[in-house]
């Protein structure tokens, strides 16, 4: 049934799956992982419309929130979860290079450690900006704004915890000696919805942050 | 199970737009003793559906099951509570509007708006059992390293999203207006539509499991 020999590195074949072979474009980790980042993706459009519908209905309450957000924050975060996608990224490419070199997987390790810092220091970061925003009487039933604030920021830090789960799935199949035969395509899943809690983000940034 | 809920839930029941939570204690008992017939009838129906969660739980059980069959069926043991919650749900959410339907002109507007509120709370706040329930299907189908698999991996995925978007859910209590309202689009439509995809899908991906299962029992027996 296998009409020839696997292209170098182009993944796992799995019977009645995802089969990759000596033709057509290879798909970054899964049909599975698209199903999901596209479906959240859809999910974070709809809140991104009706922040947009709210904010018709209520312009200054939204200027002045978002005026009243701390925009350097937001910035630190930004920065914190861009450097996080480099790394992973870069760890990816580095597995995906030469997988069977111990020192090229301690490398991916540890540069999947720098990810998952950057992603923890991210969601600290959350403490004291909710902090800030509680301690001064203000919470998710302020006004329509702070709802959205709480709520997008809150169910987007969920899925940066997750992802810090998915990260560490990640480093652990790294520090492996011997790389698993569906190796690759855990890294490029993984890293997909990492990648992909990184857009969210930037979009949202601007959105709460800025457009006030 | 589709069909039976949106007979009993819209036509009947006129749940579709939800009403709203801000609404007065007299304007829901008003609503109440109006549809007093349709909701007595709308929530029986939806009472079916307590039974028809548990036989399709079950029959989504049995494919993991099989999956786990190697090690220890940790996640088909998760499963089978939560199924049971679920049907828990639908049992006590028709009962309390039924509760709130059965005298609706002899009582107080609060008492009546008390059992709205939490009917209402007993459909949708308790994500965490069908959030759970979709995650004890996806461990499993993300584990099954068997040449035949008893569903596509996508499956998987496809239950870890609808476990994300039971999340909103949960913040109804916070609200009597706006999107995170028990009428509102991100609470109530978006975890309704996403749990009725999920259906669907779990549906149509079980009879293929199904079938593999056949084929699986059935090739020792062509043997020659």
């Amino acid at each position: 049934m296998l009409t020839g020999p696997q292209r170098e590195g182009s993944g796992d074949v799995r019977p009645g799956g995802d089969e990759v072979g000596t033709a057509g474009p290879h798909v970054p980790g899964e049909a599975g992982i698209w199903v999901f980042v596209l479906g959240d993706m859809a999910v974070f459009a709809l809140f991104f419309v009706v922040f947009a519908v709210e904010r018709a209905a209520a312009p200054e309450v939204f200027a002045q929130s978002s005026a009243a957000l701390d925009g350097g924050r937001g910035l630190v975060n930004t920065l914190l979860l861009l450097t996080s996608s480099l790394l992973v990224a870069r760890a990816g490419s580095a597995i995906r290079a030469a997988p069977g070199d111990p020192s090229t997987r301690s490398r991916a390790a540890a540069l999947l450690v720098g990810g998952a810092a950057c992603g923890t220091a991210f969601a600290l970061h959350k403490i004291p900006e909710y902090w800030a925003k509680v301690e001064s009487g203000i919470g998710v039933n302020t006004n329509e704004f702070y709802t959205l604030y709480f709520l997008y920021t809150g169910i987007h830090l969920v899925h940066v915890l997750i992802g810090l789960a998915v990260l560490t799935v990640l480093w652990r199949a790294a520090r492996r000696a011997v790389a698993r035969p569906n190796e690759r395509r855990l890294f490029e899943s993984g890293a997909t919805y990492w990648h992909m809690v990184d857009v969210l983000w930037v979009v949202l940034f601007p959105l709460l942050y800025l457009l006030g | 199970m589709t069909v039976i809920f949106f007979v009993g839930w819209i036509p009947l029941a006129n749940f579709l737009p939800a009403p709203s939570p801000a609404a007065s204690a007299e304007t829901v008992q008003q609503m109440f003793s109006e549809n007093a017939l349709g909701i007595r009838i709308g929530m029986s129906l939806v009472l079916i559906i307590a039974g028809l969660f548990i036989s399709f739980g079950a029959a989504i059980a049995v494919q993991t099951y099989r999956i786990e069959a190697k090690s220890q069926p940790i996640m088909t043991f998760i499963q089978l509570p939560t199924m049971a919650v679920s049907a828990a749900i639908a049992v006590f959410c028709s009962m309390f509007w039924q509760a709130a339907a059965y005298r609706p002109d002899e009582t107080i507007p609060e008492v009546t708006q008390a059992l709205n509120d939490i009917a209402w709370f007993t459909f949708l706040w308790p994500w965490v059992p069908f959030s759970l329930w979709c995650v004890a299907i996806a461990i499993p189908i993300l584990q099954d390293t068997s040449a035949r698999p008893a569903f596509p991996r996508w499956v998987a995925f496809l239950n870890l999203w609808s476990a994300f978007l039971f999340l909103p859910a949960g913040m109804i209590v916070f609200f009597k207006d706006g999107p995170f309202a028990w009428n509102g689009l991100l609470a109530y439509y978006l975890p309704l539509f996403v749990f009725f995809i999920w259906v669907v899908a779990m549906s149509v991906s079980l009879f293929g499991a199904i079938r593999s299962q056949d084929e699986a029992t059935a090739t020792p027996a062509t043997v020659g």
